[in-house]
């Protein structure tokens, strides 16, 4: 088997837990980090750590310069076409929630027919609608939920049978209703369904719907092209493709964040502050108030630069020929039903065991050195919909090898046998 | 009256302890709760409700307790097995005591076996709540 050459960046990986060489497969819930990313870190604590945009000193001066450059770096990674599009957030769920609360703002002042500022908005009621789908992380789904009870916008599901989005379904909605924005996830954390967003995106366009995309699993495992999908939003994780933790993106097209209203107030977002109204300053700073999480940026734009320099296409294909091969060699395990047959898949397979409990699965093949995750995976709709309470989850990322891939399924056939023999 | 039901609390709670911590190995202790699991009755799926379910996403956990002459009756139910296994424990260690006895119980065997670590991933805590809901039951009583 060819050998991967990546793997020695990983250091974490080159360790035994339970007294059992560890195989790490739970990179959707987090990936690990290069060595390289942790000296740039280390590097910037040693001798450039301080606030950014604000001291006239020599410190605050490199700090402000690598959080910068580090904007410029992710911009040029998803093929945003300008730098200031590119806006630093805790993670995926605070880039959704900030445009979230920020539709919601505009949902209801729209329904007030309140263009004053100082215009309450009380009592207004939207008629524009949101659709999120069936396959979401529950972060995609639960803030769309909750804006639309907060505004009076209706909310739509579009269904996602076996794992694979209806976009008959989805024309429907759009077809029949004042759709205000499509939120839909590039790759799904539970199925690993590769979204056709070459088709969607278009479509919800066609019918003057936003779209904003959840990258989370997407960023590491697709190639990203924020202009060639044209979609508005598209939000990622540092934590799941080889940056930090507590540091996102939220990438939108300039026109939309110059109308998108900030609904989080303080230091380094503003332009003029007055006793009766405050301006704001320039996007991308008017969505980033407080003191940011610079080693975090830092960090990420190292992983970005780390997945530019080491050839993230010869990545992908990796990933690809890795994720065939668990698929088939998962799938062949007796009693295993694989979970959703989308057309494409990347990142995650998730399945069930009949007479096996995901838990009891997950438990005991960490305690061979094999971590997944098991549960609802935070996608209660999908899992509903493919009649399941709960699931074994394998992520696999391009560090991993087949010979793992071949250790995991071992591991998993003996424990299934075990614990079929107490299941009655 | 059988020689366990004579056992105090605290003395089965060290059987317990003992047998587990003894299996040196992981999949030796699976193993055994696994076993003791087969030892619990079910909770038919009819009667697993809403209101007996105990919160959390990792597996199905289901409470049914009852106050009958004097004593507190527990059955508990998991689609889990190595969580019916604790729960198998939790039942065999508090079912049929008085309320008083059942007030006064500090749980022992999740800090001092590898139950602790097995349970520790589950934000909701369930079984800590198992605990905690047949304990506010038997207050009631006391």
């Amino acid at each position: 088997m060819k050998e991967n050459i990546w793997r020695k960046d990983f250091p974490i990986l080159d360790q035994e837990i339970y007294g059992k060489p560890l195989v790490y497969l739970d990179n959707a819930a987090t990936s690990q980090m290069p060595v390289q990313v942790m000296e740039r870190l280390a590097e910037h604590y040693k001798t450039e750590h301080a606030n950014i945009h604000r001291g006239i000193h020599y410190l605050s001066e490199k700090s402000t310069e690598a959080v910068e450059q580090a904007r410029k770096t992710i911009k040029g990674f998803v093929k945003a076409s300008e730098a200031e599009e590119i806006i630093f957030t805790q993670g995926t769920t605070d880039s959704i929630h900030l445009v979230a609360a920020g539709i919601a703002e505009e949902l209801l002042r729209e329904a007030a027919g309140a263009m004053e500022d100082n215009a309450g908005l009380a009592g207004a009621v939207s008629r524009a609608g949101i659709v999120t789908t069936q396959m979401e992380h529950h972060s995609n789904y639960v803030p769309w939920q909750q804006v639309c009870r907060q505004t009076g916008a209706q909310f739509f599901v579009c269904p996602a049978p076996d794992g694979e989005l209806d976009l008959d379904a989805l024309e429907e909605i759009l077809k029949n209703n004042r759709i205000r924005l499509v939120a839909c996830a590039h790759v799904s954390n539970l199925t690993g369904t590769v979204n056709p967003l070459d088709q969607i995106i278009p479509l919800a366009h066609r019918y003057g719907a936003e779209v904003l995309v959840d990258g989370a699993q997407g960023i590491l495992h697709q190639p990203v092209n924020v202009q060639e999908l044209d979609c508005e939003y598209y939000c990622f994780s540092g934590h799941k493709m080889t940056g930090p933790t507590g540091i996102g993106v939220l990438y939108g097209k300039r026109a939309c964040l110059e109308k998108l209203p900030p609904v989080r107030f303080g230091g380094g977002m503003v332009d003029i502050v007055t006793e009766q109204k405050t301006t704001w300053g320039p996007v991308p700073h008017r969505f980033e108030a407080g003191t940011p999480n610079i080693a975090g940026i830092i960090g990420l734009g190292a992983a970005v630069e780390y997945l530019l320099e080491h050839d993230i296409e010869a990545m992908h294909a990796w990933e690809d020929d890795l994720m065939a091969y668990a698929l088939e060699k998962i799938g062949a395990l007796p009693y295993v039903r694989i979970l959703g047959h989308p057309k494409k898949r990347a990142g995650a397979i998730a399945f069930a065991v009949d007479g096996a409990h995901p838990y009891d699965i997950a438990s005991m093949i960490d305690k061979a050195g094999v971590a997944v995750r098991s549960g609802n995976h935070c996608a209660q709709p999908m899992l509903q919909a493919l009649g399941e309470s709960a699931a074994v989850r394998v992520s696999p990322a391009f560090y991993n090898t087949k010979e793992e891939v071949d250790t995991l399924c071992e591991v998993l056939e003996k424990v299934i046998t075990m614990l079929r023999r107490f299941q009655s | 009256m059988t020689a366990e039901e004579k056992m105090t609390i605290a003395e089965l709670e060290d059987t317990f302890i003992d047998d587990l911590n003894m299996l040196g190995d992981w999949f030796l202790q699976y193993e055994y709760l696994l076993e003791i699991s087969t030892e619990l009755p079910k909770i038919p799926e009819t009667e697993r409700t809403d209101e007996n379910k105990v919160p959390g996403c990792q597996s199905g956990v289901w409470l049914d307790i009852r106050y009958e002459n004097g004593k507190v009756l527990v059955t508990a139910d998991s689609d889990a097995l190595i969580i019916r296994g604790i729960l198998s424990v939790i039942v065999s260690l508090l079912s049929g005591r008085t309320p008083e006895e059942i007030v006064a119980y500090v749980p022992r065997f999740i800090e001092e076996t590898n139950i602790k670590q097995q349970i520790s991933t589950d934000r909701f805590n369930g079984i800590h709540s198992v605990i905690k809901s047949i304990q506010n039951i038997a207050e009631k009583y006391v």
